[in-house]
């Protein structure tokens, strides 16, 4: 009994040396006995996973009459340290205590990581579409079957290259955990449109993202939410944002795995809203919070992309930001308006804004594919797979861009 | 009240007669005495006189715990010195009988505190330096210890 008081107290980088020591010891990681002390968050403590210079950092926010921060840790691969620097990681996504990280290699591969006890599940997709920059055009989400517990990605390219319509690329994957394939969902008309860059956010196995109507105006920005149930499998209404001058651009934000944020910056004013209700669809918002940043230069227009999350009970929003030299930063409002900057430091990578998600320790176990029971795509699945890449191979050739497309086909 | 005593008796037939304050950190005797028990020998099975000589020496010191809110940081600096020095005289195998024997005191305090560094003692120990110090046998094979090698090979370095 007590050695489970020895072993909750031992930081997140020895999980993997004690599973290793015995099997009972590795039970006990796997059991839902405790949470690690390290990995729990202390009072007056927000915890958050944040991308910068494509890697990982577990960052604490303390608020107070001062708000601090401490970077706690960087994620690094045990095997070999050269293999940190290799792997770079461009995008992040979180459900319940597992990461969803896009690589920046050649076939974008995916790894879904549980840092709170080390579990990793690398998984390739069946092909990848960039441009020359190295811009990943699809769309990505995490989540899971409520019946069955069991957990999906959701992978789509979802884009209007140029007119005439005819030139759609529309082709919506998901991925089950359990049978380990990819299969090709049923969206050949949506009814919403997903504009590229928008993140989506996981809430209770379910993924929101920010959207329009399909022919829209197409410099109109998302003025509504859409859901993707993993359950159904199936895209919900589109469902009105509660802006009523919509004019910038909206970003949504988990809060304690429990309702969702939007907020938006526009002409120096910030506001954010949440849930009081939300599902695939139905949602209710209420006004969380209304800043005035008219502070001149001290505020690159950038706020507009930043990504954010909000501490309910203290009612602040923070806001990841570069500053006017390029470094990574946080922005902190409050409802006695703009209460400064706390400093994330120098990036190597001076472009991109850091990206934070909110992240909550979880024992849940990544499932492994059911070995030698493996299933075979269906004759139906091989052909829209072929009608797939026969799509975008034409693109390729028809578009002003210089598309490149690597395929590797792990079928059979 | 405070000057009540309560004798305890290890399993070994060793006798301590402590403050009734002091015997309270161990929230098994509080319980006992709840039931009524007070006023005789209290028999501990399951700790031998040494142990509970040390686990004694360690609630006395904590028995009137600083709390949160007490500003006085010198009595508090002074107890954690105490406390590392404590912790520095004892072996390895000594530390784990106080902390089974604080857990079947349901002494709180101590049972973190030993706890505590026994996982500071192992945290950067490879697995067989563990197992040595547990006394485990590894009943993994080497595609299992493996698997669990690449399964975990990510993680935040603290």
């Amino acid at each position: 009994m007590p050695l489970e008081e020895i072993l909750s107290r031992l930081p997140l980088k020895s999980t993997r040396a004690v599973r290793s020591t015995c099997k009972k010891w590795d039970s006990l990681f796997k059991n839902r006995s405790f949470i690690s002390k390290a990995a729990a968050a202390r009072e007056g403590e927000s915890q958050m996973v944040v991308l910068m210079d494509h890697n990982l950092h577990l960052v604490s926010f303390f608020f107070g009459s001062d708000t601090s921060v401490e970077i706690k840790g960087k994620r690094i691969c045990l095997n070999d340290d050269s293999d940190s620097e290799q792997v770079k990681i461009s995008q992040v996504f979180h459900c319940e205590g597992l990461l969803l990280c896009i690589l920046k290699d050649d076939n974008f591969s995916l790894v879904v990581w549980n840092p709170y006890w080390g579990q990793t599940r690398w998984i390739k997709p069946r092909c990848s579409f960039e441009i020359p920059q190295g811009c990943d055009m699809y769309r990505y989400a995490i989540g899971y079957d409520n019946k069955r517990r069991n957990h999906k990605i959701l992978r789509f390219i979802d884009y209007e290259f140029h007119y005439p319509r005819d030139n759609v690329v529309l082709w919506y994957e998901i991925y089950d955990f359990e049978s380990d394939l990819w299969t090709t969902l049923d969206v050949t008309t949506p009814h919403w449109l997903i504009n590229c860059g928008n993140r989506g956010v996981t809430l209770k196995g379910n993924t929101y993202w920010c959207a329009k109507k399909r022919n829209s105006d197409l410099f109109l920005n998302a003025d509504h939410i859409i859901c993707f149930d993993f359950t159904s499998e199936r895209f919900g209404p589109l469902l009105l944002l509660p802006f009523s001058d919509l004019d910038g651009v909206v970003t949504l934000a988990c809060v304690r795995e429990e309702k969702l944020a939007a907020l938006v910056c526009h002409e120096d004013v910030v506001e954010v809203w949440i849930t009081i209700k939300i599902e695939a669809n139905e949602v209710l918002w209420s006004k969380f919070l209304t800043v005035n940043v008219d502070l001149g230069d001290e505020i690159p227009s950038s706020l507009t992309y930043g990504s954010f999350f909000i501490d309910e009970e203290k009612k602040v929003a923070m806001i990841f930001d570069k500053t006017l030299d390029r470094g990574d930063t946080v922005h902190i409002m409050g409802e006695a308006g703009y209460g400064g900057q706390v400093d994330l430091g120098e990036p190597v990578n001076k472009r991109r804004c850091p990206l934070v998600c909110s992240y909550v320790p979880s024992l849940v176990q990544i499932k492994k594919p059911a070995g030698f029971q493996r299933k075979q795509q269906s004759k139906l699945e091989k052909r829209q797979y072929v009608r797939n890449i026969s799509k975008l191979r034409a693109l390729k050739t028809q578009s002003s861009w210089t598309l490149s497309m690597s395929l590797e086909c792990h079928q059979q | 009240m405070s000057s009540n005593k309560i004798l305890l008796t290890s399993s070994d037939g060793e006798s301590f007669e402590i403050d009734e304050a002091v015997a309270r950190k161990f929230l098994i005797i509080v319980h006992m005495m709840e039931d009524n028990c007070a006023g005789e020998a209290i028999p501990l099975e399951n700790v031998t006189g040494d142990i509970l000589s040390k686990i004694i020496e360690y609630a006395k010191m904590h028995v009137n715990e600083p709390s949160e809110e007490d500003e006085d940081e010198e009595a508090k600096k002074n107890l954690d010195s105490w406390d590392a020095k404590f912790m520095e005289k004892l072996d390895l195998e000594t530390i784990f009988k106080i902390i089974l024997a604080a857990n079947y005191l349901n002494f709180e305090g101590l049972l973190g505190f030993a706890s505590q560094t026994v996982a500071d003692y192992i945290k950067d120990k490879t697995p067989e330096e563990v197992r040595e110090i547990f006394n485990i046998e590894n009943d993994f094979t080497p595609e299992e210890e493996e698997e669990i090698r690449k399964e975990n090979a990510w993680t935040f370095n603290e």
